[in-house]
């Protein structure tokens, strides 16, 4: 079905959930974070494989796993590889080397990707075949679609596809990573005895779902399918022997060198050019590809065996995230979710009139970005308004928040903004949004040299009566609208004049305008936020201790943090009550005798993508609640500026509480994450929680009580 | 600030009735440019609402070479243009509401002129020099209420303390009232470079930095009163930064207590790291590491000779005081003058002046600025310096019979007065140098240097204090009370005698009234009153 290629023990073929017993016994203290990492994106496979998901939402899980590999290789099996390189045999926190890193992964990565491109196989593609969207090969074309693919051939795909002859390594054409090519064999020339290779590379082109005319329903072929059924034509006058569709990645773990006076912008850009033809880290093969092909190739591409692929079916699953988001088929997706205004918003009502009533924090993608967006657009409209400062990180291809900073500038306010440029793989885009918001005259910082700033704020200004008041945003997630009805994040929203105040000062430490000040309130990564951590949490130990009540909570994406983890086990065999909801990587052993009793992880993974970072401490029953930027991973806490943000507003503070509380009660789409760092479901015989269901339900609620509250009493429409 | 008003209470609700307005200091400081930002509502208080800070070394090039680098020059400049980009984002550009000051380190370089040029050509911003007298007069007028609301402190003699990196300015109070007030040469940076040019091992850096600090120590010693409590009250950003590593929170009230055994255990610990130790394990800007160490030793030494157990300190700082002295349309209330006279008193009697007399030329003085006042039209400040003129015309005795209102001059100008700007203090010692005998003359230097406004008003003041010398000729304070009444050409003052005849006074008033006819255009006429 599937094999790799390489000369190393032949792949375990494994259970899910059980694959790293006895694997990563190194460290009896932590795991190693790329084989955590795997068993997360196992965890995304799971969903793809669960019968219980809608048809639709299995593929895109599918994808996403592919996806989330791409990406994995890029920068992580990129960055051993270069460790291997370099000759660095840096050992990780659990115990490992490079090289044993990269042989545990290569072999996690094998059981996975046979996983995966099993149930494309043997399960979605003949489902997606009964509901109408079919992938047609091309020995299975009817007459009509024969002779509408060799118009396509001969119109567009012949004029847009260019074969490159390949002679020797040294003219080897510069092939885009993460794009399908085809590669070819053609027979010797006359008098000679060497084969002739060819690659047809398809670029950034849009050929790889190839619509065909059909009775109902979605027929497609793919485009390296069309190109092997017209490969002769490519090749007038010569025999081609065999073709493969290929797929090579990239390293992409380049840093840039902040340390000359150069121009970030030029830096970033050299970085996006480098990145084209940095080494190759993978290489995925269909499996009907020759072995003469083969080893054309990976002598050209100079990559070792067991960087090499060969895959069962269509290589690059990532694409098929577009087939998932095919226009129609509802009924084999999730319902289709519309965040709820919040129950504390009045449309018609001036956000600063609202924030200076009560502080608001909204949950995402439960309840709706707008009052975020609005923010933004009302300040850049409102006469009273001098100032607005923002951080992005990422952000959606048309932004409205851009849009309206953009608006600002040009309405004479000052509008300073953080684009971050360094964002891994938004780079591109954010060069871009940088150069258009100067135009309009936004004064626009490119981060602090050496960090990337990852804290989202956004401060406005505003000129009131008795004096100067800052409207504040803080965010976990980007401010981008999309992710924002995809992710799970909160925002709060105050004109608290502590936070406030704090949030000016942090800001002006980012751009520049002065040395960072003590802040009252926030706390900032690189400067003392492990600290602040760590204190939190010997706090609570120390409580433990005494025999007082302590527990900690946290909830994020990632914890690596080896001294935070260090403290956590201390706070637990303190008898500090510790659980954790980390959807990625998890490098504590929980439940470790003696070491980790107390700690309970816990994973989900479902419909919306868990990405809030919420920490919680009993503190004896003041309950500090935090949100935050920044997961507990080095890189976090290091290299990268980040906020700690106090949730101070009672109502708020309960409101974040019920929302960790939810996840950590969820027993459907969560995993517990065992000690060895594999997981398990919980047992079916608990009332079920799912808590993005539920959360769903009660942002649906509340949505109505807001409108029958409505319908009780009448505006009435005043002239003006 | 002192009290910073509730932000939030009770908005109208038209939005477009807005009185409030940004100000803004910058301070040019020796180890760091900073700014404070603040909202004033109208009324009498400003809100804070922006502390910026840049590390320059100002004053390590003006401590060891005497002048100010170009490469700092060109900082500052850079600095300041940003600065200035976040005051438009205030829209705050009236000048008026924007100040600009300069303390030691730009006040001692060489070329300080070529500096402030610079600054004002490339920013547009006038940098003026603070003086040590204005720098205790802000800091005063800025904490008296604090002072006022620490109970601790009502009766006690307190000696307020804040180690610049230049130099240490210590005000000495008792209760609210200040006794002494004088700025010495006892910087944190003076000490790290002092350190620097003797190239001293890290060894006995701390035995050489606790002499010199002592020694300073000992002379501010003999100016605290023993008859009562002392407190020690630490201004600056260094003791902040201990406040706050040793877990006081400052916003917890207005002034805290820090426990000197843990103050010292501190800066015993910092003391045994290096530089880049400190910076690595407070987070704290390199500019600021380097002063730490100086700056606490400072104060454990103080808090050790004054034997107390605690050390106060406050958030305060020299920006919110002149945040705050921008809204004041002037500092000279009566309030402050009553200060201001207070340490002038100090002053006369460390000099023994026959106060008796003293007391009652100034009252009489004051009582003719009055009646005067349609006149000359002059304000409180002028007054104030016309009575401590009086207060201190006879200091000159001190010295010796001859001449004496020469000697009166030289100590004037030299001794320490508190709530005085170097302008103001020179104003006195020429009033108490024309008291008697030559009037002013173009030959005269001290005289000429004054700018032509002040030159005028010191004519008059003079000519107002000879009239009420006079009026004391025999040193008796017969005539306790005058009236006075402008009349076309001449001035009638009546006078309140108890006994005898004016003739006395009478003589004297014809042979000193010539400066002041010289002045008011008025020839003066002593009569009993009621005559």
């Amino acid at each position: 079905m599937w094999k790799r290629q390489c000369h190393e023990p032949a792949p375990i073929h494994l259970v899910t959930g059980c694959q790293l017993k006895n694997k990563t016994a190194v460290s009896t203290e932590f795991i190693n974070r790329e084989l955590s990492w795997l068993e997360f994106n196992q965890r995304v496979l799971d969903e793809g494989r669960d019968p219980s998901v809608p048809l639709l939402e299995r593929l895109n899980f599918l994808a996403i796993t592919a996806s989330n590999l791409d990406e994995f290789f890029m920068v992580r099996i990129g960055g051993l590889q270069t460790a291997i390189r370099r000759d660095r045999t840096i050992v990780d926190p659990a115990g490992m080397a490079p090289a044993e890193q990269l042989t545990t992964a290569a072999a996690r990565v094998d059981s996975m990707m046979a996983d995966l491109y099993e149930c494309f196989l043997n399960e979605l593609d003949p489902q997606l075949s009964a509901i109408g969207i079919r992938r047609r090969h091309s020995t299975e074309l009817s007459e009509i679609q024969t002779a509408y693919v060799e118009r396509v051939f001969e119109e567009q795909i012949s004029s847009i596809l260019t074969p490159l002859a390949v002679y020797d390594p040294t003219d080897f054409p510069l092939l885009q990573g993460r794009t399908v090519n085809v590669a070819v064999q053609l027979e010797p020339e006359e008098g000679n005895v060497d084969f002739r290779f060819a690659v047809i590379p398809f670029g950034k082109s849009d050929l790889r779902f190839i619509t065909l005319p059909s009775d109902g329903g979605f027929e497609f072929i793919l485009g390296e399918d069309l190109a092997e059924l017209f490969i002769q034509r490519f090749f007038p006058g010569e025999k081609v022997i065999s073709s493969a569709p290929f797929r090579i990645t990239r390293n992409a773990d380049l840093s840039v060198r902040e340390d000359d006076g150069s121009d970030l912008l030029v830096e970033m850009q050299d970085i996006l050019d480098e990145r084209k033809d940095s080494f190759c880290v993978r290489l995925e093969l269909s499996d009907q590809v020759t072995t003469s092909l083969q080893d054309f190739l990976k002598s050209l591409l100079a990559i070792d065996d067991s960087d090499i692929y060969v895959v069962s079916g269509p290589v690059g699953f990532s694409d098929f995230m577009r087939l998932a988001d095919l226009n129609g088929f509802a009924d084999y997706r999730y319902p289709r979710w519309t965040p709820r205004e919040s129950l504390h918003i009045e449309p018609e009502t001036s956000i600063f009139d609202v924030i200076r009533d009560q502080d608001i924090l909204l949950v995402h993608p439960y309840e709706s970005f707008d009052p975020v967006v609005r923010m933004v657009s009302e300040a850049a409209d409102d006469p009273d308004v001098l100032a607005i400062k923002q951080t992005l990180y990422r952000t959606s291809r048309n932004s409205p928040i851009v849009e309206g900073l953009m608006r600002a500038a040009e309405n004479g306010k000052n509008v300073t903004v953080i684009v971050e440029l360094k964002a891994r793989f938004d780079e591109a885009r954010n060069i871009k949004w940088a150069k258009q918001m100067e135009y309009a005259g936004v004064q626009v910082i490119y981060g602090v040299r050496g960090l990337k700033t990852h804290g989202k704020a956004c401060i406005v200004v505003r000129r009131e009566p008795h004096g100067y008041i800052r409207y504040v945003h803080f965010g976990t997630g980007n401010y981008n609208e999309i992710t924002a009805g995809l992710y799970t994040d909160l925002s709060y929203i105050t004109c608290d004049e502590g936070l406030g105040s704090d949030a000016v000062s942090w800001f002006n430490a980012v751009t520049g305008y002065s040395q960072l000040q003590e802040l009252r309130y926030l706390v900032s990564a690189p400067v003392g936020l492990r600290e602040k951590f760590l204190e939190l949490i010997s706090l609570e130990t120390e409580r433990a201790r005494q025999g007082s009540k302590a527990r900690i909570v946290a909830k994020c994406n990632s914890l690596a943090d080896p001294k935070i983890i260090r403290a956590l086990y201390e706070a637990s065999q303190a008898g500090v009550e510790v659980q954790l909801n980390i959807r990625g990587i998890c490098c504590l052993r929980p439940q470790v005798p003696g070491l980790s009793d107390h700690i309970h992880v816990t994973s989900i993974i479902d419909r919306f993508l868990e990405h809030s970072r919420i920490y919680y401490f009993y503190h004896g029953g003041d309950q500090l609640v935090f949100m935050s930027s920044a997961d507990l991973m080095p890189r976090n806490l290091d290299k990268r500026v980040e906020l700690l943000i106090p949730v101070l507003d009672s109502a708020c503070k309960q409101r974040v509480i019920e929302t960790v509380e939810l996840c950590l009660k969820d027993n459907v789409k969560a995993r517990r994450i065992l000690q060895n760092g594999s997981y398990d479901s919980f047992p079916t015989t608990s009332q079920p929680v799912r808590s993005q269901a539920e959360s769903q339900r009660q942002a649906t609620d509340a949505d109505e009580i807001a409108v029958k509250r409505k319908q009780m009493m009448f505006t009435p429409q005043e002239p003006h | 600030m002192s009290s910073q008003p509730p932000l939030f209470s009770d908005f109208p609700s038209d939005s477009s009735a807005t009185n409030a307005f940004p100000l803004a200091v910058i301070e040019l400081g020796t180890s760091a440019i900073r700014m404070a930002i603040g909202i004033s509502s109208g009324t009498n208080s400003i809100h804070r609402v922006e502390q910026l800070v840049h590390g320059v070394s100002l004053g390590k090039d003006t401590f060891t070479r005497g002048e100010i680098q170009r490469s700092t020059q060109q900082q500052c400049v850079d600095v300041l243009k940003t600065y200035r980009r976040k005051l438009e984002e205030y829209r705050c550009t009236n000048p008026r509401h924007i100040r600009v000051v300069a303390t030691s380190a730009v006040r001692e370089a060489q070329n300080r002129m070529a500096f402030m040029d610079r600054i004002y050509a490339a920013t547009g911003f006038n940098v003026e020099q603070i003086d040590d007298a204005e720098i205790a007069r802000v800091t005063y007028l800025a904490m008296q209420p604090i002072l006022q609301s620490h109970p601790k402190l009502q009766n006690a003699a307190t000696m307020m303390m804040e180690v610049g990196g230049g130099n240490t300015d210590i005000l000495i109070l008792q209760g609210k009232n200040i006794l002494h007030s004088q700025s010495w040469r006892l910087g944190a940076l003076r000490l790290q470079e002092m350190l620097k040019t003797y190239k001293t091992a890290q060894t006995r850096a701390v035995g050489l930095m606790t002499g010199h600090i002592e020694r300073v120590l000992e002379q501010v010693y003999e100016t605290i009163p023993r008859d009562r409590p002392v407190e020690l009250m630490a201004l600056g950003g260094d003791v902040r930064f201990a406040a706050r590593e040793l877990q006081c929170d400052l916003n917890s009230s207005p002034i805290i207590s820090l426990p000197l055994r843990e103050l010292s255990r501190l800066t015993h610990t910092m003391r045994n790291l290096t530089i880049d130790q400190i910076v690595l394990k407070y987070h704290v800007e390199l500019s600021q590491a380097e002063t730490l160490v100086p700056a606490l030793m400072t104060n454990v030494l103080a808090a050790q000779m004054l034997d107390v157990e605690d050390v106060l300190v406050s958030q305060f700082n020299l920006r919110d005081a002149l945040l705050s002295s921008l809204l004041r349309s002037s500092e000279w209330t009566e309030e402050f003058c009553e200060q201001v006279i207070h340490s002038a008193r100090e002053l006369a009697r460390r000099f023994h002046v026959d106060l008796t007399h003293a007391e009652h030329v100034a009252r009489l003085s004051q009582q003719l600025f009055r009646g005067l006042q349609k006149i000359h039209q002059l304000d409180l400040r002028s007054e104030t310096l016309l009575f401590i003129a009086a207060l201190l015309h006879e200091v000159g005795l001190y010295v010796s019979q001859n001449a004496y209102h020469k000697h009166s001059y030289y100590l004037i100008s030299n001794g320490e007065l508190f709530g005085l700007s170097d302008l103001d203090q020179q104003l006195v010692a020429l009033l108490a140098r024309y008291h008697r005998r030559a009037l002013p003359k173009p030959s005269h230097e001290p005289y000429t240097r004054l700018p032509r406004k002040s030159r005028m008003v010191m004519s008059q003041l003079a000519g107002i204090l000879r009239l009420a010398v006079s009026l004391d000729q025999g040193r008796s304070q017969r005539i306790h009370d005058i009236q006075c009444q402008p009349e076309r050409q001449r001035l009638v003052i009546g006078a309140q005698a108890s006994v005898g005849d004016l003739s006395l006074e009478q003589q004297a008033l014809r042979q000193e009234s010539g400066l002041f006819r010289d002045m008011f255009g008025m020839s003066v006429l002593l009569r009993r009153a009621g005559q």
